[in-house]
């Protein structure tokens, strides 16, 4: 058509006497045809090639899918000891629609170890319009080999990070897991997911305060202590003066790298989840409230003789000297009678604003999610305050106790629990909930229970430990149990040394049983005091090589208000 | 006229030729930037795996048993086994603490075993 109608424009412009122009238009015309008809073939088989041939190719959605498997930065000690990191692996998939014999793939693919059964393998790759479906994740070298060597249309290999804990269970509560695409379910790699993407093209790592020879130590005595006095679970933790946690072991415990062998149980963290009426080292509060509130001094004395009645109930002793005792000897023996008679000299109001300020009514505040919400009563009465002064009627947890007698003992000035290494140095300098003089007070009156009391059996020749144990009972229903029936938990809060308590320790046994070598007792004093012990035996050369003179305790202010050693 | 065509367009071609090896110098050193990083992020993955076996042998139950096995007549440092200055000059550590003789008895025992 085009030629024809050259030919007639050129047949008609010779009759008018330009034939040699015309020769030049058709030569110039046929050139221009020729180049458009080549650009516009191309520009037709390109769209027919995105948008036909290459559509949907498995290459396109495997591309689309990585960029939500990222690599993640490393988890580090505060020594740079490597925790947590993310290795290269290699994933298999499958793209149905380019398998020749599905029945084949089948048979031969479920042969090898460690890749999914018969059943499994052609239910996956049954749909044949799919481009792509994971077979196996994280395939070991020698069976990728072995799948290779198949050679089977349509089975790839694509490049993959896993998430690998490298101490297994030893810091599973704190440092949490990953799922198998390495988003972090708990823990610190929960709530540090984005940041730990971004810090991997920044080749930074995140640095954790905890101590990894602390926290095998501590690992290995409280799993001992489990054993020994067959409780049903334990936990504890080492805190800095600063905030710092140096150690946080829950029992039981999980193998982050295989989550299909962990129940929620074993994932339940008690440190920072489980809220429980501590007992007896609550008066550690009752006591620097009656003596920051100048409602007693340390020789105030309190009748322990007979049992105290609050409505229908008695307050009682175990082991009680049945005499009367100083405000010192009240907490040094742990007189159930005479906390609950010091909470009356300060009174209800005061042991409410004073819980307020040392945080015991709120949540606390640590770089993992799993952290426990305070029972408060809901009605807060003067019987409700009396059974708090020696440790009935409030639910805390671990951290929130740790948290405020380390604040009290840190000369009064509170403290902050963080896990992220070189976070303190950022904090504001924490304010003051109770004077130096109280601080004092109650860090002699816990050395004077640790010499004399009923922390003796936490007691570590050479070095100056500070303690307090507690013993109650656990809440079932609505009461506590049968007297036969009943369940305790026995905590133990202490730390070293004295004067500047640089390291804390709370150690807390789940119902643990008497035992022969407890003489028939489960009480604190007997289980987790001698847990604390071997504790603080093993950390304290680690933490201070200096040499430490030895503790003199009769300088203590507190010592003369001790009648009866 | 015929000459400023000729120039234009030998002008063209020239730019024309420089633009296109302008283009596959480009795509050279995209290509070689490319097998850098891939090079670099091989290295950063196998030293991560190194590091994760260096924290596997590292394990502190592992080092503990290896202390146990190998190093059994020694135990970590206890406070008692350190004395100040300050108490060496008031005499206050205890006569019967025999601290040569512990430790050549430990030196003996240290021999023994190794022999």
């Amino acid at each position: 058509m085009f030629t024809s109608l050259i030919d007639g424009f050129a047949m008609w412009r010779a009759s008018s006497g330009h034939a040699e122009l015309i020769a030049k238009l058709r030569i110039r015309m046929v050139f221009s045809g020729v180049c458009g008809t080549v650009v516009f073939s191309c520009i037709s088989y390109r769209l027919v090639d995105v948008m036909i041939v290459s559509r949907y190719s498995a290459h396109d959605r495997l591309e689309h899918y990585t960029e939500h498997v990222e690599r993640k930065a490393d988890i580090v000690d505060r020594n740079g000891e490597l925790l947590a990191t993310s290795i290269v692996t290699a994933s298999c998939y499958a793209n149905p629609s380019v398998i020749i014999d599905i029945d084949e793939m089948v048979e031969k693919l479920s042969k090898i170890p460690g890749m999914p059964s018969a059943k499994k393998l052609r239910l996956k790759v049954s749909d044949k319009s799919k481009h792509f479906v994971w077979l196996s994740r994280h395939v070991p070298p020698q069976i990728q080999e072995q799948v290779m060597d198949l050679g089977i249309p349509g089975i790839h290999f694509q490049k993959d990070y896993k998430r690998i804990y490298i101490h297994n269970n030893l810091f599973s509560h704190v440092i949490g897991c990953s799922d198998v695409d390495g988003v972090g379910v708990c823990g610190l790699e929960k709530n540090f997911s984005k940041e730990l993407a971004t810090y991997v093209n920044l080749n930074k790592c995140l640095v954790t305060t905890l101590d990894i020879r602390l926290q095998a130590i501590v690992h290995e005595e409280l799993s001992n202590a489990v054993s020994k006095f067959k409780a049903s679970g334990g936990n504890a933790m080492l805190m800095s003066n600063t905030g710092e946690i140096l150690a946080m072991v829950s029992l039981p415990d999980f193998n982050p790298n295989n989550l299909g062998d962990c129940s929620s149980s074993d994932m339940f963290n008690r440190n920072t989840l489980g809220t429980f009426e501590p007992g007896s080292v609550l008066k550690i509060i009752n006591v620097a409230i009656a003596l920051d509130s100048g409602a007693a001094t340390l020789g105030s004395v309190f009748d322990a003789t007979e049992p105290l009645k609050i409505g229908r109930f008695s307050v009682t002793d175990f082991r009680g000297k049945k005499r009367p005792l100083t405000l010192a000897e009240a907490f040094v023996f742990s007189s159930n009678i005479a906390a609950a008679k010091i909470e009356q000299r300060f009174g209800t109001n005061v042991q409410k604003a004073y819980m307020k300020r040392l945080g015991l009514l709120d949540k606390a505040s640590i770089e993992i999610p799993e952290i426990g919400h305070p029972i408060v009563p809901r009605v807060w009465n003067e019987s409700t305050a009396m059974t708090m002064s020696y440790g009935y009627g409030l639910a805390i947890t671990p951290l929130m106790l740790i948290t405020t007698v380390t604040s009290i003992l840190n000369d009064g000035v509170r403290v902050t629990p963080t896990l992220v290494y070189g976070k303190r140095r950022i904090l504001a300098e924490g304010e003051r909930i109770v004077s130096s003089e109280t601080s004092r007070d109650v860090r002699d009156l816990m050395r004077l229970t640790v010499c004399y009391g009923t922390g003796k059996k936490a007691a570590v020749e050479g070095i100056e430990i500070i303690g307090k144990t507690g013993t109650a009972y656990q809440a079932q229903g609505s009461g506590y149990g049968a007297e036969c029936n009943r369940k305790r938990i026995t905590t133990f809060i202490g730390g070293f040394p004295k004067d500047v308590p640089h390291v804390m320790l709370i150690v807390s046994l789940d119902n643990p049983k008497a035992t022969e070598w407890t003489h028939g007792f489960a009480t604190a004093g007997h289980n987790v005091a001698p847990t604390a012990k071997n504790i603080f035996k093993r950390t304290v050369p680690l933490l201070y090589s200096g040499h430490h003179d030895d503790p003199d305790d009769t300088s203590l202010k507190s010592l003369k208000y001790i009648k009866q050693r | 006229m015929n000459r400023a065509v000729v120039i234009s367009l030998s002008l063209l071609t020239a730019v024309g030729l420089c633009v296109l090896r302008i283009k596959y110098e480009v795509v050279f050193l995209r290509k070689k930037l490319h097998d850098i990083e891939h090079d670099i992020q091989k290295y950063q993955d196998d030293i991560r795996i190194y590091s994760a076996e260096w924290g596997c042998l590292n394990d502190p139950k592992r080092l503990k048993a290896l202390c146990e096995k190998y190093l059994s007549g020694m135990r970590p440092m206890e406070k008692n086994q350190i004395v100040s200055h300050k108490k060496l000059a008031e005499g206050g550590v205890s006569a019967n603490t025999d601290y040569r003789g512990a430790f050549e008895k430990f030196l003996d025992e240290s021999l023994d075993r190794k022999s």
